[in-house]
């Protein structure tokens, strides 16, 4: 028999969060958001249930329309998802920590193809980790696409990623060779709170509704900025957000599934007044966390949490313990997905040597967290009764089967002595998981099929020859 | 009196600071040495202590209101005193293609209390449409946000063509990607991190500093 899992108490009680549905429902009814696209208010229009405001291209929706929308939601989890522990690494910086210098500096394409591999080598999920500067600026979200495809299997490749797609043309690019390399494609909408939409966006998905591609709902309040300041009034901005865009797309794309994007759904993001800046792993942070994961689980939605992220400039003992706080609560919350491995300085920075950590840190929490086995073996009775006085266990037939597999073996937490920690030069945490980033990344040998490779290339040097794409970005 | 004035300011106690400046309008002090010894030394203030950190962002917002407010009560009296030249004209935008404009607002505003006649011409905006508003309003300053990758990169292009529209306005770039080193490599005329060290540049750049 298996103990029972370790879990959370407190916080929203299910009628509180019914409450907080309910109003966010009521919001859509009544006061509705801004669909700023034509093209798609004209598809709107004449739908029992949808009112529009031709002026303010104020939108509202029915409740049976929203409630609809939200029963027809299909989450698209990858299998491995069910088994939790699954990391993502953090997405799109511009800035790294050096591998071999230790300073910050500007990313390349040479860092996003290494990180790519280091994350796939942690069998690390979700979107592109740095942004290749060098490349043309048109050429950049296709190639993001291309080596996360290229050189890893989860990446860019499930629900958990939501890599840009910024224009018209580079979505077609990208689409084109999710299509030859058999890889995952969705379209995402991140609101722009309060109540409206990026154009470009909306655009995009107004091309691209007959193509049955699923398409996903997303905002990110920002507390005391663009929601209210108090926690609970941003998730409810949140909901009321996302519910509406949600019901559009349930409304307009019809030829595939729609879902509400689970990265920044229903929470808000605080900042901080005192430095006028964006902050990610404070106290705040995880108790936001924790609302959306109770509000989640109560809304049979997947369970992930930003816990990965901290406002540390380095890894060190802040870095250390607001991720592994943030981790554990959200743990112990039922979170099954662990994201923004690899950050610092609240996603400002991207580090290898911090996803080695952040992997050990979720590593940690997983054993600690690990259901264990209640039986009279574990138990042990029959072992220290029969054990004489002076014998040792070191030999006894338990110990024999479960010293390798019972205990976790850390690759970089050293439980060693001083001895032999000095032994093996005395370095620092930082330096073990520098060497470990190298070690995975000369090892890594996941590559996507020669074919398809050749496929994506061909692809490619259409796009990066394409001067349409190019004229595009060139403001 | 000015004492009081630049108080309030700090305070961000606008009923007061209109009070006061509306009394000394009315006294006949003139509008140039209400501002020059009563708001902008307020607004100083306010800068040095959200620079330490011991203002927060909502008290040097009140600040910026109760600033704002009084130096509109000027306005009316700048032509029969002469004068009533603001800090400088300045122009600002996020550029075309990026929608982020949280901190692009924050220095906007921040620009303005310190003194500027600001223009916003909001998000996405295209270079043409910056250039236009700069000739319009006679723009002595240029301020260009960009949060993505790909934006900043249009940030250059966007330079060239506000120099070669015959534009005299100097251009400022910020936005989280941009750094000191990308500023100066796209021959912007300055760079600065957040909304407080924008004003030192701005005034920097107008020769007000
Ligand atoms: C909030 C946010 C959004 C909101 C924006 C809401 C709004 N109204 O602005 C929404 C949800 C709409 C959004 C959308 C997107 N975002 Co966004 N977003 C952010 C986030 C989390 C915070 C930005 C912010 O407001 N910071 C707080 C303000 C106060 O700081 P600031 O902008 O840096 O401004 C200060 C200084 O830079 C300076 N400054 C700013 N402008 C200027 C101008 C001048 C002249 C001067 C002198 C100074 C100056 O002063 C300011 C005040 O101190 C950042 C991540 C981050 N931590 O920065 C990502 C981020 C910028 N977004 C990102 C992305 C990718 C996107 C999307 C493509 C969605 C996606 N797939 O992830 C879309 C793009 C839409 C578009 N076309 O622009 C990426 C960019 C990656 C990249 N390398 O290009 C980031 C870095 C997150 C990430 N790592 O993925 N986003």
């Amino acid at each position: 028999m298996k103990l029972e899992a370790y879990t959370l108490t407190g916080g929203l009680t299910p009628d509180q969060i019914g409450l907080m549905r309910d109003k966010a429902i009521e919001l859509v009814e009544t006061v509705g958001l801004q669909i700023p696209h034509e093209g798609l208010l004209n598809r709107l229009q004449g739908i029992n249930g949808v009112s529009i405001d031709k002026a303010t291209q104020i939108v509202k929706f029915r409740s049976d329309l929203i409630i609809k929308a939200i029963q027809e939601i299909k989450y698209p989890l990858p299998d491995y998802y069910e088994d939790g522990w699954v990391i993502s690494a953090g997405a799109h910086q511009t800035k790294i920590v050096d591998m071999d210098t230790g300073k910050i500096r500007e990313t390349t394409l040479k860092d996003l193809i290494e990180m790519i591999k280091i994350g796939d080598a942690l069998d690390t999920v979700g979107s592109a980790s740095v942004v290749p500067m060098e490349v043309p600026i048109q050429l950049q979200e296709i190639i993001m696409h291309k080596v996360a495809w290229e050189n890893s299997r989860r990446r860019a490749n499930d629900m958990f990623e939501h890599d840009p797609k910024p224009t018209v043309r580079s979505t077609e690019y990208i689409y084109e060779m999710s299509k030859v390399a058999n890889k995952w494609f969705a379209l995402g909408l991140y609101m722009i709170s309060p109540r409206s939409f990026d154009v470009v966006e909306l655009e995009i998905i107004d091309k691209f509704l007959d193509r049955g591609v699923p398409m996903w709902a997303g905002t990110m309040p920002i507390m005391g900025i663009n929601a209210p300041i108090t926690e609970k009034a941003g998730i409810l901005q949140a909901m009321f957000e996302t519910y509406a865009c949600l019901t559009m797309l349930n409304l307009l794309n019809t030829k595939s599934y729609n879902y509400i994007q689970i990265i920044d759904s229903f929470i808000a993001h605080p900042f901080d007044m005192k430095y006028s800046t964006f902050v990610y792993g404070s106290a705040e942070d995880v108790r936001g966390t924790l609302d959306k994961l109770s509000i989640h689980k109560h809304l049979k939605m997947p369970l992930a949490a930003k816990s990965l992220l901290t406002a540390a400039k380095e890894p060190d003992a802040q870095t250390a313990a607001e991720v592994g706080m943030y981790t554990l609560m959200a743990a112990l919350a039922g979170a099954k997905e662990f994201r923004c491995g690899g950050l610092l300085t609240s996603a400002e920075v991207y580090s290898a040597e911090k996803l080695v950590l952040d992997y050990e840190i979720v590593q940690y929490i997983k054993h600690t967290l690990q259901p264990e086995e209640f039986s009279d073996e574990m138990l042990g009775f029959d072992a220290i009764a029969k054990i004489k006085p002076g014998e040792s266990f070191l030999e006894h037939p338990a110990t024999f089967k479960y010293y390798r597999t019972l205990y976790w073996d850390p690759n970089i937490f050293l439980q060693s002595n001083l001895g032999q920690w000095q032994e093996l030069g005395s370095k620092s945490l930082v330096q073990y998981a520098n060497e470990r980033a190298k070690k995975l990344l000369a090892e890594h040998k996941y590559e996507i099929e020669p074919e398809k490779r050749r496929e994506l290339d061909k692809i490619y040097e259409v796009a990066a020859k394409d001067e349409a794409l190019a004229k595009e970005r060139q403001f | 009196m000015f004492e009081e004035l630049k108080a309030s300011i700090i305070a961000g106690d606008q009923e007061k600071a209109t009070g006061l400046t509306t009394k000394m309008l009315n006294d006949g002090i003139g509008p140039q040495k209400i501002l020059k010894e009563g708001l902008v030394p307020g607004m100083d203030v306010v800068g040095e202590k959200f620079r330490s950190y011991e203002m927060w962002l909502p008290e040097v917002i009140l600040s910026a209101k109760a600033m704002k407010a009084s130096t509109e009560l000027l306005k009316p009296y700048w032509d029969q005193n002469g004068g009533g030249e603001t800090l400088g004209k300045i122009v600002i935008a996020t550029v075309e293609g990026d929608v982020h404009d949280i901190g692009k607002n924050l220095v906007s505003m921040m620009l303005e209390s310190a003194g500027f006649e600001m223009t916003d011409l909001g998000v996405n905006v295209k270079i043409q449409a910056i250039i236009d508003a700069a000739n319009r309003v006679d723009a002595d300053l240029i301020g260009l946000s960009a949060l993505l990758t790909t934006t900043m990169l249009a940030m250059k292009s966007a330079i060239k063509a506000i120099r070669g529209s015959g534009s005299k306005a100097k251009v400022m770039v910020g936005g989280s990607p941009i750094t000191q080193e990308y500023a100066s490599e796209i021959e912007s005329d300055g760079f600065a991190p957040d909304a407080l060290r924008a004003i030192t540049l701005a005034k920097k750049l107008v020769g007000k500093s």
